[in-house]
């Protein structure tokens, strides 16, 4: 979080008071998308974590996001700040990722650990093994929603952004995000009540 | 979910609690303590926030940051740009979309009356092509030997003939063509290949001295036996190991993994060491961009491979597979790293990142085809190949007699494939393995 808070920083200070760094990132000089991309990619990595739920397709999607910015920067008119900007970049990459993206049959694998890697012999914690399967039900579940109402509620539950915010994020009114987060909620409660792990939980508090 | 009677769906999220007032905040807990539907729900959303929050600390990793910038670059240098730039520009108003939609079928509907009336059916043979970024360009015209003769099988192509796509042509001394939008004078080449699809030419041996005209903006790349060479706009001089730029910018990548070697600048050169398996920038005095670090792993095939780049990925792979199982892993490497520059169907990248790790299971570095079944299981982990990536790897250790990571990979496979093909033999495996 504090490292979250201080790329933010260093991306208000690059963005807002020096710009002959963003001139600079518009002729495309290496140097300064560098510093602004660095300053961002913090918090947007943790945005696309938090849309793509767990694995490995984050990282991909923060690539292509960076690509997307580089080639638009040239036409990024400072309208609004360099991280709303990246942020609407990182939530259309996630959109159009899922839209074409097939559902994933099998949960991800990204905590098998490397063969190589030094061996902890104590087993995982229960409680960690549990949690790591209703997230991987619940987005599952989620994988299994309309795109745009997905993202609409992982921004406003998850990521915790304003309907004006996620509005401003998606270009579509504040109506049709309330609609978007009221179906994705209603989708997620009904697949939610039929998936014993989910139902579970959602019988008592987690721990 | 919101039904009757329930409140607003902003009041009864967690994370605006802060926010809400004091009467409101009242109004939220006596409604959930109320309502069961609605308290399930909070549960659900709650837990779900919670729990991402936990992966997430897990998962974003600051040291991976210089990893994803530079497969940024190396994407953006490829002219994958072009396809992510409308995700940055925001959507026009719905009713200038119309308009202008509107507009453009009525043109296209004229337009198709037009070309109907006047020209007739159209030809089967076109003369564009489609590019990697789906810009369709009029490429073939431009695909031409200026000077020079090319061998094309047994035709001998002279001045101003086209150059055919995918065909290995064998030059009988220098030669100059205009591939695209670039132009290529050649000495000493064995053979040159061209895929206008990628607009990669493939140089086997020789020296070239290329020119890419900066206007198009769009890439250019030279396949060598180590490495490629891509551009944007640029005077370069490149043989098979060195690579000098006169002027523009070059990217030199990594012929398998298309890992970024080099960036160089004008008056800088680069330089492969596949002997040294080290790698040397040679970088003039003025600050310029990044050169590589002497000593850093080579990852090219390294020399005398067979011209590749041009066939399907598909065709490339059954090849591969096939000089495996002929027991000749380096020819095969070869079509495999081919078949990765070629291919953007994910399908197909899993697949080679397997064949990599048969090729070194088959020059017997066990470790190294563990690693690389592991790196598929994890990367494709939507494709059924990572069941048998994830597998494969486990019977690797299994038969290796490593217990304890043979143990935990047959037990990952089982958790993840309850029935999947190898359940039986995992469990087998498995029950030898706990047997005292």
């Amino acid at each position: 979080m504090a490292l979250e808070l201080v790329g933010l920083a260093r991306l208000s200070r690059t963005a807002e008071l020096n710009s002959e760094a963003i001139d600079a990132c518009r002729r495309g000089e290496r140097q300064a998308l560098d510093d602004v991309f660095r300053a961002a990619m913090p918090a947007l990595h943790r945005l696309l974590v938090r849309l793509a739920g767990p694995g490995p397709d984050a990282d991909d999607l923060l690539a292509t996001t960076l690509v997307a910015a580089m080639e638009a920067f040239p036409r990024f008119r400072g309208e609004a700040s360099i991280e709303h900007w990246l942020a609407c970049i990182a939530t259309r990459v996630a959109y159009r990722h899922f839209r074409h993206a097939k559902p994933r049959r099998h949960a991800s694998l990204e905590l098998l650990r490397e063969v190589s890697e030094p061996k902890d012999e104590k087993p995982l914690p229960e409680r960690a093994a549990i949690n790591r399967q209703r997230l991987e039900r619940a987005y599952h579940h989620l994988g299994r929603i309309r795109p745009k109402n997905r993202i609409a509620f992982l921004l406003f539950s998850v990521e915790g952004r304003s309907i004006e915010e996620i509005a401003a994020l998606m270009d579509a009114s504040t109506m049709a995000v309330k609609s978007r987060i009221f179906l994705a909620r209603r989708q997620l409660m009904t697949h939610a009540s039929k998936d014993p792990v989910l139902s579970e939980m959602m019988a008592r508090d987690i721990p | 979910m919101i039904h009757a009677g329930c409140l607003p769906t902003e009041l009864l999220l967690d994370r605006r609690s802060p926010e809400l007032s004091v009467s409101e905040r009242s109004r939220v807990q006596q409604h959930l303590a109320g309502c069961e539907r609605c308290r399930r729900e909070h549960r659900l959303v709650l837990a779900l926030s919670a729990l991402t929050d936990q992966r997430i600390e897990s998962q974003v990793v600051p040291a991976a940051y210089d990893r994803i910038l530079a497969e940024a670059r190396s994407r953006y240098a490829r002219g994958e740009a072009s396809a992510g730039a409308a995700l940055a520009e925001s959507r026009q108003p719905r009713v200038l979309t119309f308009a202008l939609g509107g507009a453009l079928a009525c043109a296209a509907v004229a337009l198709i009356f037009v070309f109907a009336g006047v020209r007739g059916p159209k030809p089967i043979a076109s003369s564009s092509s489609k590019t990697s970024t789906g810009a369709t360009v009029a490429s073939q015209q431009r695909d031409q030997l200026i000077h020079g003769e090319l061998r094309d099988g047994v035709e001998i192509l002279k001045g101003g003939a086209a150059i055919p796509e995918g065909r290995e042509l064998g030059p009988a001394g220098p030669f100059v063509v205009e591939l695209a939008h670039a132009r290529l004078e050649v000495a000493q080449a064995k053979s040159l290949s061209w895929s206008a699809r990628t607009r990669v030419a493939t140089l086997l041996e020789g020296v070239a001295v290329v020119e890419v005209d900066p206007a198009l903006r769009r890439s250019f790349g030279v396949l060598t036996a180590n490495f490629l060479v891509n551009v944007l706009g640029t005077q370069f001089r490149v043989d098979q190991d060195t690579v000098t730029v006169s002027r523009g910018r070059v990217q030199v990548l990594a012929r398998d993994s298309l890992q970024l070697l080099a960036e160089l600048g004008p008056g800088q050169s680069f330089t492969y060491q596949a002997k040294a398996a080290a790698l040397e920038a040679v970088v003039p005095e003025s600050p310029g961009p990044k050169g590589v670090e002497p000593g850093e792993e080579v990852k090219g095939t390294g020399p005398g491979g067979e011209v590749k780049g041009t066939l399907p990925a598909s065709e490339l792979l059954a090849r591969a597979r096939r000089q495996l199982s002929g027991g000749q892993p380096k020819q095969a490497r070869a079509d495999i790293a081919a078949a990765l520059l070629v291919t953007s169907n994910r399908g197909e990248q899993a697949v080679a990142h397997m064949l990599i790790g048969d090729c070194a299971l088959v020059e017997g570095n066990a470790r190294e085809a563990v690693k690389k079944y592991l790196e598929v299981s994890r990367r494709f982990s939507d494709l059924a190949v990572a069941e048998t990536a994830l597998f494969s790897a486990a019977r690797i250790e299994s038969n290796s007699g490593r217990k304890p990571a043979a143990r935990e990979l047959l037990q990952s496979y089982l958790l993840r494939y309850p029935a999947g093909q190898f359940r039986k033999d995992a469990d087998e495996r498995l029950r030898v393995l706990e047997a005292p």
